[in-house]
This record gives C-alpha cells, sequence and structure tokens, in this order.
C-alpha cells in the first residue's frame, strides 16, 4: 500500500554532555514506520534503543543534543505527545502518580487533548477501561495505584497511552517487569488494541521472541548503531550479522531441541528431601497460606527446576530450605540429616553443604566490600585458605579475570556480578546449590553465558541445583526434572521433556502458553485472561 | 570521595569560610592578647573608626573584635563537643534498636519519641538550670535535646539494610550475627549519620547562643549570644554591638551547613550505586 | 483501608508511655537542682529553723522521694499540675493563662512558614538551575543560619525603631481596651514581627524542603509519563510535581513543632510577649520547679497533639499509608 509513511529517522545521533564530557550514545540510526506498521527495535543494554526511541518521542534530558532528522511526514502537523503519540514504559508501579487515583490520570488525558470536562472525561474514562480489561467500577476508579496488581497498573499505563487515540503506540519493554503468564495476557492486548484502531507500533525489546510474536520489521542495534535492519521474519530465519546471529543462538526459545543431557549419578539417598511444608504469612485477617503442604526430592547431581508464577510459593521454599525462614510444619532433610532441627553451631557448619545464588545480583552483595573480600568470607568462614591465591581460583572457576578483586560490585557489569555470586556460593564446595532467578535479570546474551557456566560445573563436581524460575525456556535446558508451583502445593513433577511435551496441569499449560518461542507470530489465542 | 567534595560548589565555600573561623577561634589568644572582658577603650565607639578598635567597642569600652575572636572558640567547643555526643548517643541507641527489633527496639523508640516530643529548648533550660550555668551543663543539655535525629536516622538505615539481600547472604555463609551486624551491616548505615553531622552542629551553635542570650552561659566566658543580650540594652543608639555577633552566627552556620552539602554529594555518588 | 480513627487510636495509644517517661524523668530531674520549693519560697525572707521545718511537712516535702513521686503522678491523672510559687496560684491556671498567646504565635508562625515557604519552593523548584532557584537557594540558605532572636533584635531596630512600621513588643496596645475586629487587628499587627523573627527560620527549611522534593520529582517516572500523556506543564507542576514534593513537607512540620516551641522561648522574650515560651524563662529564673515541670508538660501534650493532627492531614494527602 502506497502512501505516505507515519515516521521516517534518518541519520539519526545523540550525544550526552556530561560532566564536561560529551558520550555518543547513538550513530546514524535510520528506519522507517508506515501508518498501521509494527516495528521492534531490539537490542541489549547499552545498545541505544531506549535512547533512539526517547528520541523520537522528544523526551531526552537537557544534556542531550540531537542530529539527523525525525520526520512525520503523513501528519499535516507536528506530532504532539499524548494525542498523536501514545507510550507505554516498563514499570509500571513507578510511572503511575502514587498520589492520584487511576481514574484521574486517565481522564487528564482526555481533558488535555480531546477538550473533555470532567462528567465526558470519567464517561470516556470508563469505557477505556473495559477495552484496557478492567471492570469500569467506581470503586476501580477512585482506586490509587499501589492498590492494582503489576498487571493492573499496566493495562492502566496503556488506557492512558491510546486515550486520546493516537496513530502511534511506542511501547518501552512493556512486559519485562511482569509474571510470564501476566506478559503474555498484556502482549495479547497491545495487539488487539493496535489492529483495532490501526495504531502503528514501535516495540523497544531485548527479547527476540517477543518482537517476532507481534512486530514485522526489526532493527538490531549494537552500541549505538545499527547491525541489521529486516522483517522479523528473515531476522529470525536468515540472521545475516554475526551479531544478530549469536542473539538469535542464545534467545530462549521453548520449542528449540536442546542438546541431550547426560542422566544425573542419583545416589542411595536423595540429597534433598522435603516433606508436608507449611508456611503461612501475616496475621489474622491478611493471613496468606504461602505454602500448603509441599514436598520435592532432588537426587544428587540432578537439577531440579521449580517453576510458577508470583506468588506461588517458589521463593518461600527456597527459603526455608537455606534456613533463613522457619516452617510452620514439615520436614526437610539433606543427605538423610533432619536439616530443620540443627541450630547454633551445628547449622553453622552444616552451611558449607548448602548454599544460595540470590536474584538480584547487585542487592546481593555487600556494596562496600570489595569482590576479593566477598570471596574470601566463606572460604574464611569454614576454614579453608582464603589467601590472594584461593581467591584467584573462585574467580577463574567462574571465567572472570582475577583482576577484579579490588573492584567493587558496582564497578562491573550485571553478568559479572552473577559470576561473582556463583563464584561465592560454591567457595565451600557445596553439594547443592539453590538458585533463585539467577538469569531473570540479565541480558539476553550474558543470560546464556551463566547458564552454560552452571551446566559446566555440575559435569565437574557433580553438585545438585533447585533451580527456581517462572520461565520454561530457561529451566528447559538446564533442568533434569521439574515440579510446578501453584497457589502453594505442587501441581504437576516429572522429568522435563516429558512435562513439556505433555502438560497435564492447567497451571503448567499456561505457563507453557505463556512462554517465548522463536516460530510464533500473532499467536495469542489461548492466553487466560 | 575527597574529589567529589572538591568538585562540590557548596562544599568548597562552606570549607573556605569555616577554616578562616576555626584558625581564628584557635589563635585568638595570639591575635588578640589578653583578657576580652578587659576595658581597653572609650565606651560606644563605632566600627571602622578607630584603626586599633576595627569593630569598636561596646558600653564598658571593650574591643568588640576580641571579644568576636574568643568568643568564636567557646561556640565553636560547644557545638563540636554537644553533636560529638549527640551523634554518639544517637548511633549505639538507634544500632541497638534496629538490630534488637522486637520488645527493645519498641522501648527504645518510645524512649526516643519521649525526648523529641519534649520541646528541645525548653529541656536544655530545665538542664541548664538544674546544672547550673556552665559549659559542660551547656553541652550536656545540647547532647540530650539532640541524639534523637541521629537515632532515627540509624535505625531507619539499619531496617532498612537488614531487608536486603546481601545480608541474607552472609547468615547463609553462616557468618555469625554479631559479626554481620557490625562489620558488614553498620558501615553501610553510617553515611548519612555524617551529613547529618553537619547539621547537629549547626543546630548546636544556634541552641548554645540562644542559651547565652539569656544568660544561661557561662558566665566566665564571653560567646557570642552574650555579646548580642549586652548589645540589646543600646540597641536603639548601637545597634551594631547586636548586629556584628549576629552576623558572625550566620556565618559561621552557613558554613558548617555547605560543608554538610558537600559531604553529602560526596558521599551520594558511592551510595547512588548501593 | 485501615480508618483514620485507627491510626489516631494508635497513636495516642503510643503517647500515654511517652508521657510517663516524660513526666517521671523530668520530675527525676529537677529532684536533682538544689534546694526546694521552701527554699525558694524563703530566699528572700529567709527563716528560721522551725518555720522550715514546718513548711516542709506542711508541703509534703520531707516525705521519701518513691512517695512524692507517686503522688504527683496520681495528681496529674486528676489534672492537678501542683502550685507555682513564683505567681502562688496553681501552676495549671498560669500555663492555661498563657497558652493562648504562644499558641497565637506559633500559629502565625507556622501559617506564614509554610505557606511561603511551599510556595517559594515551588516557584525555586520548577525550574532548578534558573536565576530564580539559584537566588532562592542562596538566600534560603542565609536565612537557615540565623539566630531567631537575632532576627527578632534586627527586625525591632528595622522596623520598629527606624521605620515604626510595627510596635516594639508585647500581645496588644496597652491602655483602652479594644473589643472584636479592632482588638483581633491589634493583636495581628503586634504578631507580625515575633511571628517574623520565629517562622523565617522554618520557611528556609520548608523552601529548601519543598525544591529539593521538586528537583527529585522531576527526575521521576511518573512525571516522564506525564511528559508523555503531554499535559500541560502548569499541570505537570502542580498536579504532579508539587503535590508529591509536598509530603516530606508536611511531615517535616509535625517534626518541628517541638523546635518551634522551643524557639517561642527567646522569640517571646526579645518581644516581650506573655507566653508560655517566656513563662518557662521566668521560672528558670525564679526557680519555680512546680511551675517548670508544668510548662515542660505541657509543651509535651502541645507537640504531640500537633504531630498527630499532621499525620492525620498526612493520611490525606498520601494514600499510601491508610492500607494495611
Amino acid at each position: 500500500m502506497s502512501g505516505l509513511d507515519l515516521l521516517q529517522v534518518q541519520q539519526l545521533a545523540v550525544d550526552f554532555a556530561d560532566a564536561g564530557q560529551t558520550v555518543a550514545a547513538v550513530r546514524d540510526v535510520g528506519f522507517s514506520l508506515a501508518p498501521g506498521g509494527r516495528l521492534a527495535l531490539l537490542g541489549e543494554t547499552g545498545s541505544g534503543k531506549s535512547v533512539s526511541m526517547m528520541a523520537v518521542a522528544g523526551l531526552l534530558p537537557e544534556n542531550a543534543r540531537v542530529r539527523g532528522s525525525i520526520r512525520w511526514p503523513a501528519l499535516a502537523r507536528p506530532p504532539q505527545l499524548g494525542r498523536d503519540v501514545g507510550m507505554v514504559f516498563q514499570d509500571p508501579m513507578s510511572s503511575l502518580n502514587p498520589v492520584l487515583s487511576i481514574g484521574e490520570q486517565i481522564a487528564e488525558v482526555g481533558m488535555t487533548h480531546l477538550g473533555h470536562d470532567r462528567p465526558q472525561a470519567l464517561q470516556h474514562v470508563r469505557s477505556l477501561l473495559e477495552r484496557v480489561g478492567i471492570e469500569a467500577t467506581d470503586s476501580r476508579l477512585a482506586a490509587y495505584p499501589h492498590q492494582l496488581s503489576g498487571g493492573q497498573r499496566q493495562r492502566v499505563a496503556i488506557a492512558m497511552a491510546i486515550a486520546a487515540g493516537p496513530k502511534l503506540l511506542i511501547a518501552d519493554e512493556p512486559t519485562t517487569a511482569l509474571d510470564t503468564i501476566v506478559q503474555a495476557q498484556i502482549m495479547a492486548l497491545i495487539d488487539t488494541l493496535v489492529r483495532d484502531a490501526g495504531m502503528a507500533l514501535l516495540l523497544v525489546t531485548h527479547d527476540i521472541a517477543l518482537a517476532r510474536s507481534i512486530a514485522q520489521h526489526g532493527v538490531v542495534l549494537r552500541h549505538g548503531t545499527v547491525v541489521e535492519q529486516a522483517s522479523m521474519d528473515a531476522i529470525v530465519s536468515r540472521p545475516a550479522h554475526p551479531y544478530t546471529q549469536s542473539l538469535i543462538a542464545a534467545s530462549l526459545d521453548v520449542d528449540r531441541p536442546v542438546p541431550a543431557r547426560a542422566a544425573a549419578p542419583g545416589g542411595p539417598v536423595p540429597l534433598l528431601a522435603a516433606r508436608g511444608l507449611h508456611k503461612t504469612l501475616g496475621q489474622g485477617s491478611a493471613a496468606l497460606q504461602v505454602l500448603r503442604g509441599v514436598g520435592i526430592d532432588l537426587a544428587v547431581g540432578e537439577t531440579l527446576a521449580l517453576v510458577g508464577g508470583s506468588g506461588a510459593g517458589k521463593t518461600t521454599l527456597a527459603r526455608i530450605v537455606m534456613r533463613l525462614t522457619e516452617a510452620d510444619a514439615g520436614a526437610v532433610s539433606l543427605d538423610g540429616v533432619d536439616l530443620l532441627a540443627l541450630r547454633g553451631e551445628p547449622l553453622r557448619l552444616a552451611r558449607q553443604r548448602f548454599q544460595m545464588v540470590f536474584q538480584d545480583p547487585l542487592g546481593a552483595l555487600n556494596p562496600r566490600a570489595s569482590i576479593g573480600r566477598l570471596l574470601a568470607d566463606p572460604l574464611r568462614l569454614h576454614g579453608f585458605d582464603h589467601g590472594a591465591a584461593a581467591v584467584e581460583v573462585l574467580l577463574r572457576r567462574v571465567g572472570l579475570d582475577p583482576a577484579l578483586a579490588q573492584r567493587r560490585p558496582h564497578e562491573v557489569s550485571g553478568g559479572q556480578r552473577q559470576r561473582v555470586n556463583i563464584a561465592r556460593a560454591l567457595a565451600t564446595r557445596p553439594a547443592l546449590l539453590v538458585l533463585d532467578e539467577p538469569v531473570s535479570s540479565l541480558d539476553v546474551s550474558v543470560r546464556a553465558q551463566i547458564l552454560e557456566l552452571l551446566r559446566s560445573i555440575q559435569q565437574e563436581t557433580g553438585i545438585g541445583y533447585l533451580f527456581i524460575s517462572h520461565d520454561l525456556a530457561v529451566v528447559r535446558t538446564i533442568a533434569d526434572r521439574v515440579a510446578v508451583m501453584a497457589d502453594g502445593q505442587i501441581v504437576e513433577t516429572g522429568p522435563t521433556a516429558e512435562v513439556i511435551a505433555n502438560p497435564q496441569h492447567a497451571m503448567t499449560k499456561a505457563l507453557l502458553l505463556a512462554a517465548p518461542r522463536l516460530g510464533r507470530q500473532f499467536a495469542f489465542e489461548g492466553v487466560p485472561q | 570521595m575527597w574529589r567529589r567534595f572538591v568538585s562540590s560548589r557548596e562544599g568548597m565555600v562552606g570549607l573556605c569560610l569555616l577554616l578562616p573561623i576555626i584558625l581564628a577561634a584557635l589563635l585568638a589568644p595570639l591575635l588578640s592578647p589578653g583578657d576580652p572582658q578587659a576595658m581597653v577603650g572609650p565606651a560606644l565607639l563605632k566600627p571602622f573608626a578607630d584603626a586599633a578598635f576595627p569593630l569598636g567597642t561596646d558600653r564598658l569600652g571593650r574591643s568588640v573584635l576580641a571579644a568576636l575572636l574568643h568568643g568564636a572558640s567557646a561556640s565553636l567547643i560547644v557545638a563540636a563537643a554537644a553533636a560529638t555526643g549527640a551523634l554518639g548517643l544517637g548511633t549505639v541507641i538507634g544500632t541497638v534498636a534496629g538490630f534488637a527489633g522486637g520488645r527493645t527496639d519498641e522501648a527504645l523508640m518510645r524512649l526516643t519519641e519521649a525526648f523529641q516530643a519534649v520541646p528541645g529548648f525548653i529541656l536544655a533550660l530545665a538542664l541548664v538550670s538544674v546544672l547550673g550555668p556552665s559549659l559542660g551543663s551547656v553541652v550536656l543539655a545540647i547532647t540530650l535535646s539532640s541524639w534523637t535525629g541521629p537515632a532515627r536516622v540509624v535505625r531507619a538505615e539499619i531496617l532498612s539494610l537488614r531487608g536486603r539481600d546481601f545480608v541474607d547472604a552472609y547468615r547463609v555463609l553462616g557468618m555469625r550475627p554479631m559479626q554481620i551486624a557490625f562489620r558488614q551491616v553498620l558501615p553501610n548505615a553510617l553515611p548519612p549519620v555524617i551529613t547529618l553531622a553537619a547539621v547537629v552542629v549547626a543546630a548546636a551553635i544556634l541552641v548554645e547562643a540562644a542559651l547565652s542570650f539569656l544568660g544561661l552561659g557561662d558566665p566566665n566566658r564571653i560567646t557570642w549570644g552574650r555579646m548580642i543580650a549586652e548589645g540589646r540594652a543600646v540597641l536603639r543608639t548601637a545597634p551594631f554591638l547586636s548586629a556584628i555577633p549576629g552576623i558572625a552566627i550566620i556565618v559561621t552556620v552557613l558554613a558548617v551547613n555547605l560543608v554538610g552539602e558537600g559531604i553529602n554529594e560526596a558521599l551520594a555518588g558511592k551510595r547512588v550505586a548501593a | 483501608m485501615i480508618p483514620v480513627w485507627r491510626i489516631v487510636g494508635r497513636r495516642l495509644g503510643n503517647a500515654v508511655p511517652v508521657l510517663l517517661i516524660v513526666a517521671i524523668g523530668s520530675y527525676c530531674l529537677l529532684e536533682l537542682a538544689p534546694g526546694d520549693a521552701v527554699d525558694a519560697y524563703l530566699s528572700g525572707s529567709g527563716g528560721d529553723a522551725g518555720l522550715v521545718a514546718q513548711l516542709r511537712q506542711q508541703w509534703g516535702l520531707d516525705r521519701s522521694f518513691a512517695t512524692r513521686l507517686t503522688s504527683y503522678l496520681l495528681s496529674l491523672l486528676t489534672l492537678d499540675f501542683g502550685w507555682s510559687v513564683a505567681f502562688s496560684r496553681p501552676v495549671r491556671e498560669v500555663v492555661l493563662d498563657r497558652m493562648g498567646n504562644t499558641l497565637l504565635l506559633m500559629s502565625a508562625a507556622v501559617a506564614l512558614s509554610f505557606s511561603l515557604g511551599t510556595l517559594l519552593g515551588v516557584a525555586a523548584g520548577s525550574r532548578p538551575q534558573s536565576w530564580r532557584d539559584r537566588l532562592l537557594s542562596w538566600l534560603s540558605l542565609a536565612l537557615y543560619a540565623a539566630p531567631g532572636f537575632w532576627l527578632g533584635l534586627m527586625m525591632i531596630v528595622a522596623f520598629a525603631v527606624k521605620l515604626s512600621w510595627f510596635p516594639l513588643g508585647g500581645i496588644a496596645t496597652i491602655g483602652e481596651p479594644r473589643a472584636g475586629l479592632e482588638h483581633v487587628l491589634d493583636v495581628a499587627w503586634h504578631l507580625v514581627l515575633p511571628a517574623s523573627a520565629l517562622g523565617l527560620v522554618y520557611l528556609a527549611l520548608y523552601l529548601r524542603l519543598m525544591r529539593a522534593g521538586m528537583v527529585e520529582a522531576w527526575r521521576s517516572d511518573y512525571v516522564r509519563t506525564a511528559r508523555a500523556k503531554g499535559l500541560t506543564r502548569q499541570r505537570i507542576v502542580w498536579r504532579h510535581v508539587a503535590r508529591n514534593a509536598l509530603l516530606p513537607v508536611i511531615t517535616m512540620l509535625g517534626l518541628q513543632a517541638a523546635a518551634m516551641l522551643g524557639g517561642s522561648v527567646v522569640v517571646e522574650s526579645v518581644f516581650a510577649i506573655p507566653g508560655l515560651g517566656r513563662l518557662a524563662f521566668e521560672a528558670v529564673t525564679q526557680r519555680d520547679v512546680p511551675l517548670l515541670l508544668g510548662i515542660v508538660l505541657a509543651g509535651t501534650v502541645l507537640v504531640i497533639v500537633i504531630n498527630l493532627l499532621v499525620d492525620m492531614a498526612y493520611a490525606k494527602l498520601d494514600p499510601r499509608v491508610l492500607v494495611s
């Protein structure tokens, strides 16, 4: 269909002036978007995709210098934010004003751009809420952001973005902060809304599978420049540039065949056995039963994945196993020894055998300690040699340069930090490692490297992993068996390949449906709303 | 970190103002030898009128400049001592409350609220009147009325740090609670307290001035507050006698506050990433 | 949502142990003072040992410390604060007489400092780093460093002596008693200088807090969203930025109540206003222990009440507070 493009970007370059220095963020970026077209800006952290998007929107901070041309041929006049262009950001909690009701915040758009008075605006709000799947009751309109769930908040953000009927919807990592199942629901919603209104979509994401499922064309960015630009079809099945190829290879795809795994060595006694765990958090009317009679088994050298949506109880189970939280009832044994009965010094000594890698790599490291000291601590506490040489061994084992021992946690990258966390956990040569969403917050290519590292360590040492994740694609590449949790109970368990091929429980099926796939496009039917 | 402080404009201005004042206080006996309370010239001489008395003289013919220089040391000594006491006491109580939790925390919080609810200056008044006016009682009075700020800040920091993953990580490693508390958590809790130090010092200077203005300071020392009080009797005819020490107070407190902002900026860079 | 009165109830519940600690603590403290009420009473005229012993027994001062403390606490429950030696009247009467003036002064000072301070803070914070912002920042830094009593004296020199715009002191013009509106205006005229002297320091504080809050809010994600929605600048400044920046200022309002009450001691002395603050000073100079105790307690109660009111206002403004 010929006609004017909605958006034409040519030779875009953005620099930032920071304390007297100039940092180049984006160089020579160009792309175009037809009315109703869908384009994805793809890249990892620091690729310049967000900066390019903010330049298009005109929302760059004051110290930014923009060169090149950004034109809107199909529009009669310069685009106005809110009216011609609607935006949805990554974190819905911080993107909403905490002191105004959601009704107010959505109504503002109509009152500013459509000339609504209050009653008209509120009526408009009601119809918008229905379109985005939130019941338009009075109490909902008067609710505040913190009273809604993450998914609901993002729906409100979407309602605000489409309120004035824009020609273009810009979505910046709209689902990264959300649970897997909710992610799928939100993407389905965006797909429907954009299609129904004939809006163009500019999606900024690091997730190729996500982009493939909804966008027609993609622009791959790296270090501020365009590396490849083609239809999403071509990018996924025939990537031309080596960087794109590595991204595709590193991407998670639940359908992609995985190399066969050597069977776990096993042993007479399970490494970890939990039975009948109960835990209730909170008191009185606000009490929540987080665990309701949960039991798992982990054999020596095996990887058991614990999957489920947020709130299913996975982290609580992990904390009970790690003796960070006390269970209300139940038993846990490690190597046949009753773990929950240990206290004081015997517990301290036993900790040498089981360690944990936490979810947020930065939060798990003492900001004031050097990496060397952080690694020496476990060695010292359990009577191992804790000199510089020992620390160097640990660093090399996880693929890090020993020179990093002098640095502090905030001075290294996210991937490096997670390696430090792993190194620290492995320092005492434990038999069991509990990993709580260890790769969720990492970039795509780094994710694959960390998973590979974990695999190779398991090959070498026969360590057992209890691997918590909400993402089946990750689980598929690393777990021997998987246990699916929902509502505080284990609802399905079995060898990974089998569970994925023949899911029995509704939750398993929902997780599978919501998992990222490179081969799928516009196939969001069947996702429970 | 020092470099960041130097790059802070506020911090450097404050330091440039504060250092001469501290020097003047320390070197007062050299710069202006003799008893500042001695009568050395004609009464009520205006400032800049006579080179021998650059800032004029008061009702009794005492040199304003001499009194100003000697008064500086009284203000700064009291402020430094009181601030140290308040910060020390506050940190200890805040740390214990933050780590102990439960009933101990509750009890200490009630105590903190009690000290906070009593109007600080009235508490200081009561203390000074009970113990008799002296440098020591003024220091004690200010300490007891200012420790609650640091205590709250330390407690809040420790409570927020306790919930962080890295504390759990140390528990998982098998580190003993005492070690975790003092060697790992406390150093992370201190930066905001250090920033608060400047505020506490500034407030101490003002409280000391108010106490001596009311005649409750050490009767043997000349302080800026007392100078203002004595100038009050001749306010109509010689307002400069009250004005000058007031300006000195403003400049000193301003300097301390600016240094505090500089410290805040110097530490902020480090904490942003944490 | 937790109803507001549950918060009120909890705060009042906390207030009881606090008041108890204050009462016991200050009783013990003032016990340390050399001499007692009898000495103060007879300090002018002197008296023989027999009279002293008789008075001691009459006033119950010969009983043990524990007994005296207990009877004091019990009498507090009946709102009997003891007998003022200096004024020869019940402490409660003396305190209540003077409290009104202090409340007037503080209200005026708070109204002035809060309203002007936050408005100027918005002015500064709506365009950070502009010349307007820099000017206000330096001005507030200087004001913040000034002692309230000195500001009062300088104002007297400038506005009362040199320009004769305002009276030198007192709460009302002595002489013919006025009534109704005239009286109100007369009192207001007398309050302008002292309220300014007391309030300017806090004005500077609120200005800086509001400005800092606004700078912080400008950087927030929800302001980015507001800009992405294409809202007018005015709407963003007032409904998004200022509205959020106001919250820490309100918190500070409560925290400063105690400090302002203390500040009123010197300001009332400088302007000769017959209020609670000046009464405290008189109690000190006249060694009137029961009166001083009564003032400490009255001041504490005042601070608790003010904090409670501020908390309720805050709960209204920040919807996150009332959710369990």
